[in-house]
């Protein structure tokens, strides 16, 4: 049923009506590019230092020392290769064809048990969308007389499910085999589309090779929740130089909302895959596998909510995690170009990150609680001299290509959960992805250190140790361990303090979906 | 008190009139005062002569307080009515306790046991005479007032003489009590049955202020002969002594000035400007006359043995019409009821004269420091009455200044910041390091065999020393008076950086900038060096603001700031050239970067050319030094046997001659200043949590104009430094790039005001102003801070033991400045040239730098050498400087 424009009037109130500010093209390409050629040729110094004879202190944190080194530098390596990507991107907004009145578009909204107020303003800007002609499902995987009710008011396709097996991929799969639409918008329930959106990225498949086209999910209550605000602080840095970097290489990837895709792409591959608890991810590499082109088209054209406590945070992050780190077989596996191979291993191996934290996090504690030191005392200098210029350049790199988007709390979030990484990269061992968890709604007032307290524990075992370690010496290079203690410190408690003072209460309108079927985002 | 108007002479020249009159009483009391000395000398044996010299001092004593309580009566009837009732007992009880006590204790400071009377009427005397008097200028009754202070002399004279005749030493004292007591009664029937006129209607407080503010300028006047007294040798003491007295004399016919001034001013502004002509006219004329006869004056009065004053009289006697005009202004502010100020700004400038005094060295030194302070005093005092009399309130000009000091709590907070980062600055921790001592050496040549002198055997452009050329011929070349002109553009840098920084960022930004530059370690080290430093951090800071207004708005001022900043840069230091290309490059990178954006860059450009066309014209004449000096360095050897420019690095050195631990002790150095090299290895181990900074800095967003020449240049110069000093070791040394000290300084108050609460910024800065207060202090007063070498107390130390016939021979060779600053009438020679047979006195070998090893062998050597021909000599240290003297 073709989408009729409702006359109820849009809830002004809402965050999500907002213009965002945040331009997904910023960020100087040229600077950048130089100054991550002059900071991967110091990575290259650093190690080739790291790995020269004699180096070698205690063998075991030597070896987990190289060993979590290597890593990073990979990933920072992966990250310059990526941003190198962006020259070959699509020029933001551009506007291949005129797009039919012909042309027809479902806009699939699967909910769950997200607020009717969350949804409403979603599917009252889906019927708003211009371009083509538009029919609005709400996929009700609750079967709710309420959201029933909207649809009729609203004027859009209800579109009920009394099986929910599957999740969101189950959902939109049931709706995709009861309509037709040769493009299908899909949107999650908290997302709020502007009336362009189709408009800007309809256009794209005049190529017809592309199968989908994703657009940036922008949190709209950044600017009023600390947590939410640090969500999207990560998210700006992927959607941001990462996602055009990743167009260019031709491995942009679902991510999950906001994303236009063309229906006989997704009948190729037999539909959204429900073995996966990021189906975007794993749909996406079915894609590229089955030669499709993707497209990411960096201008906010909808609006979300991000996560608004710990608890929310922490509940994402493990889902990605395990989600993503799921994905490394299938990637390994898939039949792709070796770019594209390598930039989905980038992405899914980032969730590995916590476990190189770990190991950094060890080293002050060894060296104080037992004199152990990775590296030999006699290239204390020497260290510095080669980690500091690769460390300030890369800083530098992040900072210009990010455009300031990326900032110390969201560095120091994904820091101070290292151990999601490390829980989720254990389960994944063991086989036990586990499945779906919904969000919990809105954000806590009070403080959730129970959320974080892998986190606090860690911190209360630094300052133990800190406290033993200034009890025993006062020598240069137990202050230089002490100094990378309080170092952790600050990341730590930086990074839990949303757990610590609890979320800023958000208007009953702006409670966030806590929708499970967000896209990773993948800093 | 009745307050009734008492027709009285107004106009400029009625008041000229009285202040001239009053003035003449004045000079003839004093003529008469001397002629009843100079009756008493020949009269009496010099034993009596003595006693009642000690007399008139203890008369003067007692007087200076209560004339200071004369001038508080003036301004306050209240004051005059609180003290009259307490002045008998007051009166009673001093007098009986000094005649006690000079009937107990007299003949131990030379008064005899019978001076206990006329003692004990001097104190009761001196307060009744001061109320007294006080009413009369109050009552303006100048008539009165001439009579009160003719008759002093008059009795000591007619009197006097008989009874110096009769009872000597005591009966000239009890005349010199008499005509203080008969004054009292001439200027009681004075004020007899007279209406008082409009005795001072302020409140009793601010007369009290008043005589605090008195107080200070007494202090001001006289503390300098005793401090001299108690500190210099016999010789420059009897100099001063002769300086003080002529000078004192050029300040005493206008000593009433104030109090014959301020019962008027408030009514009638001509009162200012006659006690100023007066005093102005007098202090000018008797400038004239010491400058141009200091020598036969001085040779006339006190003979030949005082002539080294004769040059200096012109100094001291300028000094003193400074501080008479000074006085003036002083009376005109606490008429105006602003006792209180005043009172504080005396004072202030009296512990800074303590300050000066406490490090001059010479006679001429300690007259340098009595000019300076007396300057600072009248230069302080000026600029408040302009303001007080409204000469430029009004204006936008007062607006703008009341608004950038005073406004609001970031210029109030800057503002206190600049007053204390020059009080931080004056107190001066260490004597003159080598570096200095030559700047002074060279000062103290004529200009043209200066500029010579730099030019043959210098590596840095003239600018410093032309400062101190012509300061020291002002100021003397005392310890601290030679490093007035430095300290003072150092302490400029505090509110200079809260014009950037308010310019740049925020208020609150400016004000955090300002206290850093008040207190950072570095920036008060070097500004108390009597070497371009301050002037160099004080340039680079105008050149970056101008650069970034220029870059912002790119007006023809901007340019012409930028302009004089860079030259500026170049006159001072070689090394500034890091900075000047590194903001040439900045400047490039925006205008290319303006293009890229299609942004109009015409006028960049045009503003840009004009700067350079600026520059070359104003760096032109350095080519006279740069070429000469070029050559002189090439021929030396590329800096051979010139003085160290890193010392006291040994913790820069941690791993070899250029590491990267050395450049994160520069670093350090640069933001938490010099410390024991036990604590820098401490603080450099701590490197991590400069990690923290940089991820601080994450996520701040595209850089505010400005922010790209704060940067470069806080980073650039001292990075080239570092590369440089691959190829030559010596060259890497922090203050090589101080320039950037203030960009650093800004960029970290940037960082302290990026919390979005006003609470987060205060912490902030509250925290990085306590560190920089905590490395200050450790800097300053430790005694392990490698940098501090107390040349002054070793070569003092061996002044005071030497006598004559001994040799002071030294090593390395480039300690001879310092030794010809210290000690120029110890015969010195290199210790390398001493030859033990031929030297009849004791050897004293000063040697330092003996941490370097060729520097220890060869005095090593030497000493082996001396020990084998005198005997063990004696060994003992100061500072990083060690003596050994063989018999």
């Amino acid at each position: 049923m073709t989408a009729l424009l409702t006359p109820t009037p849009p809830t002004p109130s809402d965050v999500r009506h907002r213009r965002s500010r945040w331009d997904p093209t910023a960020g100087g390409t040229a600077v950048a590019g130089v100054v991550a050629t002059i900071a991967a040729a110091l990575s290259l110094w650093y190690l080739g230092w790291l790995l020269a004879p004699g180096r070698m202190g205690h063998p075991f944190l030597y070896v987990a020392l190289v060993v979590a080194e290597v890593f990073n530098l990979t990933q920072a390596v992966g990250f310059w290769w990526t941003l190198a990507g962006r020259r070959r991107a699509t020029p933001a907004g551009a506007r291949l064809h005129h797009v039919p009145a012909t042309t027809t578009v479902d806009v699939l909204i699967p909910v769950y048990d997200e607020p009717v107020e969350v949804i409403a303003p979603t599917v009252m800007a889906a019927t708003r969308l211009r371009a083509g002609t538009v029919r609005v499902v709400l996929c009700d995987d609750g079967c709710r007389d309420e959201l029933r009710a909207l649809a009729r008011d609203l004027g859009v396709d209800y579109l009920p499910r009394e099986a929910s097996h599957g999740a969101k991929a189950g959902n939109l799969n049931h709706a995709l085999a009861r309509t037709d639409g040769t493009f299908v918008l899909v949107l999650d329930s908290d997302h709020v589309a502007r009336p362009e959106l189709l408009e800007r990225t309809l256009p794209h498949f005049a190529d017809a090779t592309v199968a989908f086209v994703q657009t940036p999910q922008w949190y709209a209550n950044a600017d009023d929740n600390e947590m939410a605000g640090t969500a999207w602080e990560q998210q700006a840095l992927f959607f941001g130089p990462i996602a055009r970097g990743k167009e260019g290489h031709g491995a942009m990837f679902c991510c999950g909302t906001n994303v236009v895709f063309r229906r006989a792409a997704l009948d190729a591959i037999g539909g959204f895959p429900t073995d996966s608890i990021t189906e975007d991810f794993a749909m996406s590499i079915r894609v590229h596998e089955d030669g499709w082109r993707t497209v990411y088209v960096p201008e906010v054209l909808a609006a979300g909510l991000g996560p608004e406590d710990a608890a929310a945070y922490v509940g994402q992050q493990d889902r990605w995690a395990r989600g993503c780190l799921t994905g490394i077989r299938p990637a390994l596996q898939a039949r792709l170009p070796w770019r594209v191979k390598l930039q989905y291993l980038l992405s899914a191996g980032f969730f590995l990150t916590g476990w190189t934290y770990l190991v950094y996090l060890l080293l002050p504690v060894v060296r104080l609680a037992t004199g152990d030191q990775p590296i030999a005392a006699e290239g204390a200098d020497q260290f510095l001299l080669h980690f500091a210029p690769y460390f300030g350049l890369s800083l530098l790199t992040v900072s210009i290509a990010g455009a300031g988007a990326y900032t110390f709390r969201a560095y120091a979030t994904t820091m101070a959960t290292f151990w999601i990484h490390v829980r989720a990269s254990l389960a994944v061992l063991v086989g036990r992805t586990g499945g779906f968890r919904v969000t919990p709604k809105g954000g806590a007032a009070r403080p959730q250190p129970a959320a974080m307290w892998p986190t606090l524990v860690a911190a209360l075992v630094l300052v133990s140790v800190a406290v033993i370690g200034l009890t025993r010496e006062l020598s240069a290079s137990a202050l230089n361990n002490l100094a990378f203690v309080a170092l952790h410190l600050v990341i730590l408690l930086r990074g839990a303090w949303p757990a610590l003072v609890g979320a800023a209460v958000p208007e009953p309108s702006t409670q966030p979906s806590g929708t499970p079927r967000d896209g990773p985002a993948v800093p | 008190m009745t307050s009734l108007a008492t027709p009285y002479p107004v106009g400029l020249r009625r008041h000229l009139r009285v202040q001239v009159g009053v003035g003449a009483g004045q000079v003839v009391a004093g003529v008469g005062n001397l002629l009843f000395s100079v009756i008493a000398a020949r009269l009496l044996a010099p034993r009596g002569f003595a006693s009642l010299t000690a007399f008139l001092a203890l008369a003067m004593l007692v007087a200076v307080p209560a004339g200071s309580l004369a001038a508080g009566t003036v301004l306050s009837s209240a004051l005059h009515d609180r003290v009259a009732t307490h002045t008998r007992w007051v009166g009673a009880v001093s007098s009986v306790a000094l005649g006690v006590a000079v009937g107990l204790a007299g003949p131990s400071v030379g008064l005899p046991r019978a001076m206990a009377l006329p003692a004990a009427a001097l104190p009761a005397v001196a307060l009744a005479l001061a109320l007294a008097r006080g009413q009369l200028y109050a009552a303006r009754r100048p008539g009165r007032v001439i009579a009160t202070l003719v008759t002093e002399p008059l009795v000591r004279v007619g009197a006097g003489t008989a009874l110096l005749l009769v009872a000597g030493a005591a009966g000239g004292a009890l005349a010199v009590a008499l005509a203080g007591a008969l004054a009292l009664v001439v200027a009681r029937r004075g004020l007899a049955g007279s209406p008082l006129g409009r005795p001072g209607g302020l409140a009793a407080a601010s007369g009290a202020q008043g005589v605090a503010a008195f107080l200070a300028l007494a202090l001001v006047q006289n503390q300098d002969v005793l401090l001299v007294n108690a500190r210099l040798s016999d010789d420059a003491a009897g100099t001063f002594a002769v300086l003080s007295m002529l000078g004192g004399a050029a300040l005493f016919a206008v000593w009433n000035a104030p109090m014959v001034l301020m019962p008027d001013t408030r009514d009638d502004p001509s009162a200012l400007r006659a006690a100023l002509a007066m005093t102005v006219a007098v202090g000018v004329a008797a400038t004239g006359v010491a400058t141009a006869f200091g020598g036969p004056l001085v040779e006339a009065l006190v003979g030949a043995p005082y002539r080294d004053a004769g040059p200096l009289l012109g100094r001291y006697v300028a000094a003193m019409a400074l501080l008479g005009v000074a006085r003036v202004l002083i009376g005109d502010r606490c008429a105006h009821g602003r006792a209180r100020s005043t009172a504080v700004l005396t004072g202030v400038v009296a512990v800074v004269h303590v300050a000066l005094l406490a490090t001059a060295t010479t006679a001429a030194g300690a007259a340098g420091a009595t000019l300076v302070s007396t300057a600072l005093l009248l230069g302080l005092t000026a600029g408040l009455v302009a303001f007080d009399h409204r000469v430029v309130d009004g204006s936008a000009v007062t607006a703008r200044i009341r608004a950038a000091v005073w406004a609001d709590a970031p210029a109030r907070v800057a503002t206190v910041a600049t007053g204390v980062g020059l009080l931080l600055r004056f107190v001066v921790t260490r004597g003159l390091w080598l570096d200095e001592a030559i700047t002074v050496a060279q000062a103290r040549l004529p200009f043209g065999e200066m500029i010579d002198t730099i030019a043959r055997t210098d590596v840095h452009p003239p600018a410093h020393q032309a400062v101190l050329w012509a300061w020291v011929r002002v100021a003397g070349d005392g310890e601290l008076a030679v490093r007035v002109p430095f300290v003072l553009a150092g302490a400029a840098l505090a509110p200079l950086l809260f014009a950037v920084g308010r310019d740049l960022y925020s208020r609150r930004a400016g004000a955090i900038a300002a206290v850093l530059g008040a207190v950072a370690p570095l920036a008060v080290w070097y500004s108390q060096e009597a070497r371009m430093y301050s002037l160099y951090m004080l340039c680079s800071l105008v050149a970056v603001w101008g650069q970034a207004r220029a870059m912002r708005a790119g007006r023809p001022r901007d340019w012409a700031l930028f302009v004089i900043g860079t030259t500026g840069l170049l006159w001072t230091h070689w090394f500034a050239v890091l900075q000047v290309a590194t903001q040439q490059v900045v400047l490039l990178v925006h205008v290319v970067r303006s293009r890229r954006a299609a942004r109009p860059v015409a006028r960049t450009v045009w503003g840009w050319a004009g700067s350079l066309a600026g520059l070359a014209m104003l760096l032109a004449p350095l080519l006279l030094v740069v070429g000469p000096q070029l050559a002189a360095y090439a021929g030396r050897g590329a800096g051979l046997d010139v003085t160290p420019s890193q010392t006291g690095g040994s913790a820069a050195n941690l791993t070899g001659d250029l590491s990267i631990y050395r450049l994160a002790v520069n670093a350090v150095w640069a933001v938490a200043g010099y410390h024991a090299n036990e604590t820098m290895v401490l603080l450099v181990a701590m490197w991590p949590l400069a990690m923290l900074a940089a991820f601080a800095m994450l996520g701040r967003g595209p850089w505010r104009p400005g922010t790209d020449v704060l940067v470069a240049v806080a980073t650039i110069p001292m990075l080239v430094l570092f590369g440089l000093g691959a190829l030559k070791s010596n060259l890497f040394e922090v203050r090589y790039v101080i320039g950037s000290l203030p960009a650093v300084l800004l960029l970290l108050a940037r960082a302290a005001d990026l919390p979005r609460r006003r609470a987060g910024t205060v912490a902030a800065g509250t925290a990085l102003a306590l560190a920089s207060i905590v490395g200050l202090a450790d800097q300053q007063l430790n005694a392990d801070n490698p940098r501090r070498y107390a040349f002054d107390a070793a070569i003092r130390s061996v002044a005071a033991d030497a006598a004559p016939g001994d040799v002071v021979a030294y090593a390395p060779t480039f300690l001879a400045p310092v030794l010809s600053y210290y000690a120029p009438e110890l015969e010195a020679r290199p210790l390398t040239s001493i030859d033990p047979d031929r030297t009849d006195g004791r050897i004293h070998v000063v040697a330092s730098f003996l941490d370097e090893q060729p520097q220890a062998s060869e005095v090593g050597a030497a000493l082996a050498e001396l020990e084998q021909a005198r005997g063990r000599g004696e060994r003992r240290e100061a500072g990083n400087v060690s003596i050994w003297t063989f018999p």
